[in-house]
């Protein structure tokens, strides 16, 4: 087999602590419709789209409402830019027919602010489905936040494909296995698919809304909650944003930990997808070994912090409670035993010539459609795309850590699984290291100062599925007036729709999990 | 007192209809223990398929809007095809409990029938899985078919019979001459075709809860209450029907030639032993592969035809 892989240890992006300001990007207003060419130049020039939030202005002193479209200059800096719209027509000129990556984004705040892009492809619902009443956005800061749909039953607008031979595939929310609930609509031509269009937002829970006018504190467990296995990357880019809103300094034990606990994330999520793509296919011994390691994974994120999935860990100004000084003295040991295991098991799939026929050639997204879609994490390295926030964007301690690069060429599931595999055993390594290097101390300080009202910053995490990031705008008194997560997840689920076309219909379970994408923390 | 060839007759043929519908459901237990004891594992009790039918059969059905009269007849054509198919096949004792009535082409016949009308039924709802199930189900039917029939073939030239009793009697007769190379190659084939037939791995999962990758389990998603309990028995009961046939032809030991309570028991350990290791089998295979590319499978049937028509060519052309 060909080793399409190529992993590399470069240098760490020496910038050390780099301001908060300069880590933060200005907000530079704009015209409403220049948005799209901007960021579009950016784009061409290198950079990238990261996320675009929409505002109501009318809760720190406007008086309509807001959209900021922030993007990463080829430098990395950010370019965050706003346009002020009317509240009597909110509406702009469309990004996302000049950068795609926008798609969903754009199609969120339509649905949760009303704010209108003008020219986009897909005017769809996303969050709000069909059913929900006409003009009801429930981010504007006068929206009551219980209004609840009505029962009555209304069709999903589905994107098919007719002709000659072609049949509607419809699948989901509700499926065969406990899986989360998203409806997917092939249209296919044999067993071969033609087109998936993902409609997601069933368990959209309006935790956006629910956060607004809580405590910096009070709103952690709700961001971190958004989803069940993100929550050390959720909660750490939250802590980040108030961090920097608050220019709060973490103290170094805090630092080092927080390393420690985003890389055993990323382990047991990256050990256990490894054996779901292989439950795409039925390989069960697999499946049952990976299983069986993922288990002893959390059963030590259990012995290191009192919970399996590290919810309770990160908080604003540091951690919660210190690690457990026996559950960290025995880690490197179960580390060692479960690295050897991982690489026997990940070596009897790779043997298997049943498994890798399955893997080679399926799923292909090419570099061209991941960097169009903004791919993230693995699904944009298994692709050729080099982006990695512990290096491009260190946080943590991350700066003073050596990441290693694991990119692969093809695209296919075969290259996601590598990837993960390969990534594994670097969050292996990054774990011992950290543990070695974890400075005696404190472990939290004070929030530094009280931001004013309409202060707004960002907070970014390279989570076990890519770049998560978190966008804080401060109320009163230390309070939340507006946040955004976009999680990975949210990115890269556009991208699982375009690598199924062309595929043959059972392959999509197969092709899916090599993605394994959170739907509650991409409907929050 | 009735003549005693008849009543001894009477009896194997009640004692073959019990064992194998008994026996059916306990089969799927041990399939579903042995995957879950390789995967570590504690898996369900050996007794849980009895538990779902009971259960299924005291649900109320519901039943699509799209369907027809058909979807209500089509588990009981079923079930009826698979079970006459079984009696027909000589598990137990060397005469068939329906001797007489049909040869193994008429086994293969009903159990394209009861293919057939299952895959009619899932269509029958209009609804996308079923369709979806049925056609490839029916895809792959016509590759598993004359792979069936020529495996089947290679076995009657040897016997000179396409009856089963027949062919049963001179395999337990002939002992260890029975297994010429012609006939080695049939089995070979045999056994691929019996994987596919029964829905097991490499080419479907029986367990699995990914709809798109489903095949006999899709064309089961509409099924509920009673209906769903009778098509899960036929699926039960065609393991027995298709472990049974390959044992009649390709493993008759210890089929009761005679009627001596002596050879009826040995007979009734015989069939339990081969049924059980056919499950064990299934089970093992469940647990140790992964499932094929569909668009693989025709070549997987593919082989199974030619090692069949290559037993068939062996026999033909070279000199006994």
């Amino acid at each position: 087999m060909a080793e399409p892989l190529e992993a590399r240890g470069a240098a760490s992006v020496a910038s050390g602590q780099a301001s908060a300001a300069a880590r933060n990007g200005a907000v530079e207003p704009v015209a409403p419709d220049a948005l799209g060419p901007r960021v579009a130049d950016t784009v061409a020039a290198g950079g990238r789209f990261v996320m675009l939030v929409g505002l109501d202005e009318r809760s720190v002193g406007g008086d309509g409402l807001a959209v900021e479209a922030i993007a990463a200059g080829p430098d990395g800096g950010l370019i965050r830019l706003r346009a002020g719209l009317p509240l009597a027509e909110p509406s702009y000129r469309s990004i996302s027919s000049l950068v795609p990556a926008a798609h969903w984004d754009e199609r969120e705040a339509k649905d949760l602010l009303g704010i209108v892009p003008v020219g986009h492809p897909d005017p769809r619902r996303l969050v709000l489905h069909e059913r929900w009443p006409r003009g009801y956005h429930p981010l504007r800061k006068d929206a009551a936040a219980d209004v609840r749909p009505p029962d009555a039953a209304r069709h999903l607008v589905s994107f098919e494909v007719h002709g000659e031979g072609v049949y509607q595939l419809p699948v989901g929310p509700i499926h065969a296995g406990v899986i989360e609930p998203g409806h997917f609509r092939f249209s296919a031509i044999g067993e071969r698919v033609l087109h998936l269009d993902a409609r997601l937002g069933f368990v959209h829970r309006g935790l956006e809304k629910l956060v607004e006018g809580h405590s910096f504190a009070g709103a952690l467990p709700i961001v971190e909650r958004a989803c069940g296995v993100c929550t050390v990357t959720h909660a750490l880019a939250y802590s980040q944003a108030v961090e920097t809103l608050t220019g709060t300094a973490v103290p170094p034990r805090a630092r080092w930990a927080r390393v420690l606990v985003a890389e055993l994330e990323r382990l047991y999520n990256h050990v256990g997808d490894l054996g779901n793509i292989c439950a795409g296919i039925g390989f069960q011994p697999a499946v049952s070994r990976l299983g069986w390691l993922k288990e002893r994974l959390v059963r030590a994120n259990d012995a290191l912090t009192g919970h399996r999935y590290l919810t309770g860990v990160v908080a604003p100004g540091g951690l919660v409670a210190d690690l457990d000084p026996a559950g960290l003295a025995a880690l490197p040991e179960t580390l060692d035993a479960i690295g050897v295991e991982l690489a026997s098991a990940v070596r009897s799939i790779v043997r298997s010539e049943g498994v890798m026929a399955r893997f080679h050639g399926t799923g292909v997204v090419s570099d061209h459609v991941a960097e169009a879609l903004g791919a993230l994490g693995v699904a944009a390295r298994a692709s050729g795309l080099g982006h990695d926030l512990r290096r491009d964007r260190p946080y943590a301690a991350y700066d003073e850590l050596d990441v290693g690069l694991v990119t692969a060429s093809t695209g296919d599931v075969a290259a996601r699984f590598h990837v993960r595999a390969q990534e594994a055993h670097e969050s292996l390594r990054l774990i011992r290291e950290a543990v070695g290097r974890l400075p005696a101390g404190p472990i939290d300080t004070p929030l530094a100062a009280v931001p004013a009202a309409g202060e707004s910053a960002l907070g970014a995490v390279e989570g076990p599925r890519g770049a998560s990031w978190v966008w804080l705008r401060a109320g009163a008194d230390a309070t939340v007036d507006r946040l955004r997560l976009r999680s990975a997840s949210f990115a890269n689920w556009p991208v699982v729709a375009a690598a199924v076309p062309g595929n043959l219909v059972p392959d999509f379970p197969l092709i899916n999990k090599s993605f394994e994408l959170c739907y509650a923390c991409s409907d929050r | 007192m009735p003549d005693p060839a008849v009543f001894g007759a009477l009896v194997v043929g009640l004692v073959q209809l019990a064992l194998t519908l008994a026996v059916a459901p306990l089969l799927l237990g041990i399939t579903k223990r042995v995957k879950a004891r390789l995967q570590y594992r504690q898996g369900p009790p050996l007794l849980q398929p009895y538990r779902d039918l009971a259960k299924w059969w005291a649900k109320q059905p519901v039943e699509s809007d799209a369907a027809s009269p058909l979807t209500g007849a089509a588990p009981a054509i079923v079930l009826a095809a698979v079970v006459v198919a079984t009696l027909l096949v000589p598990i137990v004792g060397a005469r068939p409990p329906l001797a007489g009535w049909g040869d193994l082409l008429v086994v293969v016949g009903l159990m394209a029938l009861a293919r057939f009308v299952f895959a009619l039924s899932a269509l029958d709802a209009g609804s996308a899985f079923g369709g979806m199930g049925s056609s490839r189900e029916v895809a792959i039917a016509t590759l598993i078919e004359p792979a069936l029939l020529l495996a089947l073939t290679g076995a009657a030239l040897a016997a000179g019979s396409t009856d089963l009793g027949r062919i049963a009697t001179l395999g337990v007769a002939a002992g260890g001459a029975w297994y010429t190379p012609p006939l080695l190659l049939a089995a070979g084939a045999f056994a691929i075709v019996a994987v596919a037939e029964t829905g097991h791995e490499p080419v479907d999962n029986p367990d699995t809860h990914l709809e798109l990758t489903m095949i006999h389990e899709a064309m089961m998603l509409e099924a509920s209450g009673p209906r769903l309990a009778i098509l899960m028995y036929a699926a039960e009961l065609k393991l027995v029907l298709v472990a049974g046939l390959f044992a009649a032809v390709f493993l008759p030991v210890g089929i009761a030639l005679d009627l001596t309570p002596l050879s009826l028991l040995v007979a009734i350990a015989a069939a339990l032993a081969k049924l059980i290791g056919a499950a064990v089998i299934l089970g093992v295979l469940d647990a140790s592969l992964a499932k094929l590319r569909i668009l693989a499978l025709p070549g997987l049937l593919a082989t199974a035809s030619i090692v069949a028509a290559v037993g068939l060519a062996t026999r033909l052309w070279l000199p006994a």
